[in-house]
C-alpha cells in the first residue's frame, strides 16, 4: 500500500487528483494539505511514502517545502508552469504532472514513484539544493527551517551568522540558533554576497553585525560582533572580508 | 565614408569607367591630329585621372544642396561654381605634371617628347578646362542618383524595420495580457469539476469562451472602461471557481468612467497579479476591490487586494506592473501613470490615463452590453 499526500491550495486539484487515485488500486490518501505549512506538518505526522506536491502555494512555496522536508520523502510536482518542470528534476522530484493531466499519466507516475521507493539507493534530495534550483532572480530573501512539525521563516536580512556543526548548520537569529539540515556551502550560496561573507571555514557573518576585528595571535584574527559574541577569523576570511567592506 | 568608395563594385566601375574615359580623350588627340599616341596618352591620363579624383568631391557638393530641399537657383549656382572650380583645378595640376614631366626628361633623349607633352597640355587648356566642366557636371548628376538610390534603399529598410518592431511589439501585447498558465489552470479545474458538478463544468467552459472570445475581438487601439472592466469580471468570475471562497471581488464604476477610453487589456496584468500574488499568496484570500472614477481630466483605476505579509517579495510582481507602465508610457506618455503601494498586509495598483470620451461608443452602444457591475458574493 502507496501511502500518499496531496498537497494543493486549490480545492479543486485536489478534488480531482483524489477522485484519479482513488481509481489506483494500493494507494492510499492519508492527507490532504491546502498550504506547505501544513505539508509540513503531515509529513512530520503521517510519514507518508509519497507526496504529491503543487509548486504555487500561500506562504511556503512547493520549492521551499521540498527544501524543509526532502531528505525524507519522493515527490512528484503538480504544476501547471512548464518552466518549474526541469527545475523538480534538478531537485530529485521523482516525476511532474503538468495541469491538466490525465489518469494515464498519474500512473506512469505512480510506477516511476513505486520503482524508486523499490530500489534501496534512491538519492534522496540534499536538502538546500531544492532552493538553489528554483528559478530565482536574486538571493533569498528568507531562510525555512524546521521543527518538528513547525516552520521557523528567518527574514535572511536578520540573521547574525552562522555556524557549521556535522551535517547541520545553526543559524543564529534573534538570539537563538536553529538547525538546518543543510551545508554550510548551500547557505551560503543562497545569500546575499553582498552581506554574508565566509569568515572561517565553518562560519559565515552577517556584516551588518559586525563591531570590530581583533588580532588575537600571529595570522590569527577575531570578529566581535556588536552583541559581544566572538567568532575566529581565518585568513583568507579575513581578506574575504576586508574586500567586502 | 563616400558612397562610391564605400562599395567594391561601385569604386571599380568607376576606376574602370575614367579609364574608358582616358582613352577615349587620347584616341580624340590622335583623330583630330593634335597629337600623336604616345604624346596622346601622355596628355590623357593624367587628365583623367584628376579628372575622377576630383570627381569624387561631386558628391559633398550634392549632399550640401540636396536636390529635394534646395532652390534649382541654389542648385545650378553651386554646381557650376563648383564644376568651374573643379575644373580649373585639375587643368592647373595636369598643367604641372606637365611641366614636372618635362623638366624630369630634359636631360635624356626623351626631351623632346617630353617638350611636346607640356606645350600640347597647355595648347588644349581651355578645351579641357570646358570638357572638365562637363564631367563635373555630369559627375554630379551621378552622385544625385546615388544618394537617391542609397536613400530610397535606407527608407525600405526602415520601413521593414518598423513594420517587424510593430509586429514583435504586438505579439509581446498579446503573449503579456493574459497568461496561458490562466488557461492551464481553469482547463484543469474543468476537469475536475466533470465529475464532481458536470453543469459547472459546462459553465466554466462557456465562461473560458466567453472570456477569451472577447479579450481576442478587442483589435481597437481604446475600448470603453466599462468594457475594459467587464474583461477583468469575466476573468475573475472563471478565477474565483478556481479559488472559491478565498476569492471574492467587487466593481465599483462611477458613471462618469464609464465611457472613458483605455488601451484594452491594460488592466489584465494587474488583476492577473491581484489573483496570483495577492489571493493565492494568502491562506483564507480576501476581496479584490476595482474602483473605477474620474478625478479632474484623469481617469482613475484603483486595484486593491490582500496580500500575505511575509511572502517572497519580488518574484514577477514587476513584470506585469512594468508591461503596463510600458504600455501606458506608449499610449498616454507623461499623461499616464500607475502607481503600486504596498502596505504589507495589503496591495493597491492605482492607473490614471487622460480622460477621453469616445462618443462613437456613446452614439453606438459597444457590442454585447456587459452584464452590470455588481458586487459578486
Amino acid at each position: 500500500m502507496l501511502r500518499v499526500v496531496v498537497v494543493d491550495d486549490e480545492l479543486l486539484a485536489r478534488a480531482l487528483l483524489r477522485e484519479y487515485l482513488q481509481q489506483i488500486p494500493d494507494v492510499e490518501i492519508v492527507g490532504e494539505c491546502a498550504n506547505g505549512f501544513e505539508a509540513v506538518k503531515a509529513v512530520a505526522e503521517l510519514d507518508p511514502d509519497l507526496m504529491f506536491l503543487d509548486v504555487q502555494m500561500p506562504k511556503l512555496d512547493g520549492f521551499e517545502v521540498l527544501d524543509l522536508i526532502g531528505r525524507r520523502l519522493p515527490v512528484i510536482f503538480v504544476t501547471a508552469f512548464d518552466e518549474y518542470a526541469l527545475k523538480a528534476f534538478d531537485v530529485h522530484a521523482i516525476d511532474y504532472l503538468l495541469k491538466p493531466f490525465t489518469l494515464e499519466r498519474l500512473i506512469e507516475a505512480l510506477d516511476r514513484a513505486r520503482e524508486r521507493l523499490g530500489r534501496s539507493d534512491a538519492p534522496p534530495a540534499a536538502a538546500g539544493l531544492a532552493a538553489m534550483a528554483r528559478p530565482r532572480v536574486g538571493p533569498a530573501e528568507r531562510v525555512l527551517v524546521r521543527d518538528g512539525a513547525k516552520v521557523h521563516v528567518i527574514p535572511a536580512d536578520e540573521i547574525d551568522f552562522v555556524q557549521a556543526q556535522d551535517d547541520y548548520v545553526a543559524i543564529r537569529w534573534q538570539g537563538r540558533d536553529y538547525l538546518k539540515e543543510q551545508t554550510l556551502g548551500d547557505l551560503e550560496a543562497q545569500l546575499d554576497r553582498a552581506r554574508f561573507v565566509r569568515i572561517h571555514r565553518s562560519h559565515l557573518l552577517n556584516v551588518e553585525r559586525l563591531a570590530r576585528v581583533e588580532l588575537y595571535a600571529k595570522d590569527s584574527r577575531v570578529a566581535i560582533l556588536r552583541d559581544g559574541t566572538r567568532l575566529p577569523v581565518s585568513r583568507a576570511g579575513y581578506s574575504r572580508l576586508s574586500q567586502l567592506l | 565614408m563616400h558612397p562610391i568608395l564605400a562599395r567594391r563594385e561601385r569604386w571599380s566601375f568607376y576606376v574602370l569607367a575614367w579609364g574608358l574615359g582616358a582613352c577615349g580623350l587620347a584616341l580624340t588627340l590622335v583623330m583630330t591630329r593634335r597629337a600623336d599616341w604616345p604624346v596622346a596618352v601622355a596628355v590623357a591620363s593624367p587628365m583623367a585621372g584628376l579628372w575622377g579624383g576630383l570627381g569624387l568631391s561631386a558628391q559633398y557638393v550634392c549632399q550640401a544642396v540636396p536636390v529635394r530641399s534646395s532652390s534649382a537657383w541654389r542648385i545650378s549656382g553651386a554646381l557650376l561654381a563648383a564644376s568651374l572650380l573643379s575644373a580649373a583645378s585639375a587643368v592647373g595640376m595636369a598643367g604641372l605634371v606637365a611641366s614636372a614631366l618635362e623638366q624630369a626628361l630634359a636631360q635624356t633623349s626623351w626631351a623632346e617628347f617630353g617638350q611636346r607633352v607640356a606645350s600640347t597640355t597647355l595648347e588644349l587648356s581651355s578645351s579641357l578646362l570646358m570638357l572638365g566642366c562637363v564631367l563635373f557636371l555630369f559627375a554630379c548628376l551621378l552622385s544625385y542618383l546615388v544618394i537617391e538610390v542609397d536613400q530610397s534603399q535606407e527608407n525600405e529598410r526602415r520601413a521593414w524595420a518598423l513594420k517587424v518592431h510593430a509586429a514583435e511589439a504586438e505579439l509581446r501585447a498579446l503573449r503579456a495580457q493574459v497568461d496561458p498558465h490562466f488557461l492551464f489552470n481553469s482547463l484543469n479545474s474543468v476537469g475536475a469539476l466533470i465529475s464532481v458538478d458536470p453543469s459547472a463544468a459546462r459553465r466554466m467552459c462557456v465562461m473560458l469562451a466567453d472570456f477569451l472570445r472577447s479579450s481576442l475581438r478587442v483589435r481597437a487601439s481604446r475600448i470603453t472602461l466599462e468594457r475594459e472592466v467587464g474583461l477583468a469580471q469575466q476573468y475573475l468570475s472563471i478565477e474565483k471557481v478556481r479559488f472559491g471562497d478565498r476569492l471574492r471581488f467587487s466593481i465599483e464604476i462611477d458613471a462618469g468612467a464609464r465611457h472613458a477610453l483605455v488601451p484594452p487589456l491594460i488592466l489584465q496584468p494587474l488583476i492577473e497579479n491581484a489573483v496570483t500574488h495577492g489571493i493565492a499568496s494568502t491562506l483564507d484570500g480576501g476581496l479584490i476591490r476595482i474602483a473605477c472614477s474620474t478625478r479632474d481630466d484623469k481617469v482613475c483605476v484603483t486595484i486593491e487586494n490582500p496580500c500575505d505579509a511575509d511572502r517572497a517579495k519580488g518574484r514577477g510582481v514587476g513584470l506585469g506592473l512594468n508591461n503596463v507602465r510600458a504600455r501606458l508610457s506608449a499610449e498616454f506618455g507623461r499623461l499616464g501613470s500607475v502607481v503600486a503601494e504596498d502596505e504589507g498586509t495589503a496591495y493597491r495598483v492605482t492607473l490614471a490615463v487622460p480622460c477621453a470620451a469616445d462618443d462613437v461608443e456613446l452614439r453606438r452602444p459597444a457590442v454585447p452590453p456587459e452584464p452590470e457591475a455588481t458586487p459578486s458574493t
